[in-house]
């Protein structure tokens, strides 16, 4: 099972997102694994990866650091995975040292959903506001906007997260009609 | 209490005064202000953390409102600006908890309200 799931700052989305990931796991014979993205740098970015895993005690996750290259990841057969998230990863492949870009990307992403038994993806909902395809953050939208919608169209179920509450645009036998 | 969010000039003022039969004289924006509709909640919250408060310390003066409306924000791309950051979580955490008390969640989009929790749903 594969699962969409994308919100805005502190929407509740890495929540609901282990919240599903432990329930997918449930019955599975194979490990229950948090590809994490984000990369320590700065005590923001420690604060923030320090609440995530307080959040996270106790539920059964093996942590995984991954911030960019998923497509030579070496998963476990029959892992449940929770990657958080697109819009780190994406920045990570761009920006970094080493990255890929775009093409990476999609490619670790394509991957992923090739191996893993049960996925949870986490994105990011940033196209709301701000300068648009032109500014010069138009490179990052463009790949974070591909990478998403590839993870929804791929994905079973894919949900937009509001004040912790999903909001399903994609569930099984939820169709929308042909008109 | 019903939590009403949505973006920027989505309708959400419009919404609870067609939805309650209120007048703007039953709105405020400011805590000490008695009036069953708050609005604005996301500029409170920044006053909040001026002063150094935690924001959460806002929910018992909200609760016993009948209708608390908050913009949505936090979906555009991360600020520069670490006090612009904190105010997006802030804003969004408090709208969590808000949601998880409410008897209603109604996000405003175009103008058409979408229930995401009781109501109309």
């Amino acid at each position: 099972m594969t699962v969409y799931l994308e919100g805005g700052s502190a929407c509740g989305k890495s929540r609901l997102g282990e919240e599903w990931a432990v329930f997918l796991h449930r019955g599975s014979p194979g490990p229950l694994l948090y590809l994490a993205t984000m990369e320590a740098g700065d005590g923001e970015s420690q604060g923030r990866i320090a609440r995530h895993r307080a959040a996270r005690s106790g539920k059964g996750f093996e942590t995984v650091e991954r911030p960019r290259d998923l497509a030579s990841l070496d998963l476990p057969p029959r892992a449940t995975v929770l990657l958080e998230d697109l819009g780190n990863l994406a920045a990570n492949e761009l920006y970094s040292p080493g990255g890929g870009g775009e093409a990476a990307l999609l490619s670790g992403l394509e991957r992923l959903f090739d191996r893993a038994e049960n996925l949870v993806i986490i994105g990011n909902a940033v196209f709301g506001e701000g300068p648009g395809l032109d500014g010069e953050m138009g490179a990052y939208l463009q790949a974070l906007s591909a990478a998403q919608s590839l993870c929804a169209a791929r994905c079973g179920i894919a949900a937009e997260v509001v004040c912790g509450i999903p909001l399903y645009h994609k569930f099984p036998g939820k169709e929308a009609p042909r008109l | 209490m019903i939590f009403v969010t949505g973006g920027a000039a989505q309708g959400k003022l419009a919404w609870a005064l067609q939805h309650s039969g209120y007048g703007l004289s039953q709105v405020t924006d400011r805590l000490e202000e008695e009036a069953p509709i708050f609005q604005n909640l996301e500029e409170i919250v920044r006053e909040a953390l001026d002063r150094g408060e935690d924001p959460m310390e806002l929910l018992p003066r909200l609760a016993d409102r009948e209708y608390v409306l908050c913009r949505e924000v936090g979906c555009g791309l991360v600020s520069m600006d670490p006090g612009d950051r904190a105010w997006r979580e802030a804003v969004g955490r408090l709208s969590c908890r808000l949601a998880q008390e409410a008897q209603g969640v109604v996000r405003l989009w175009c103008g058409l309200p979408v229930w995401l929790k009781g109501g109309e749903s």
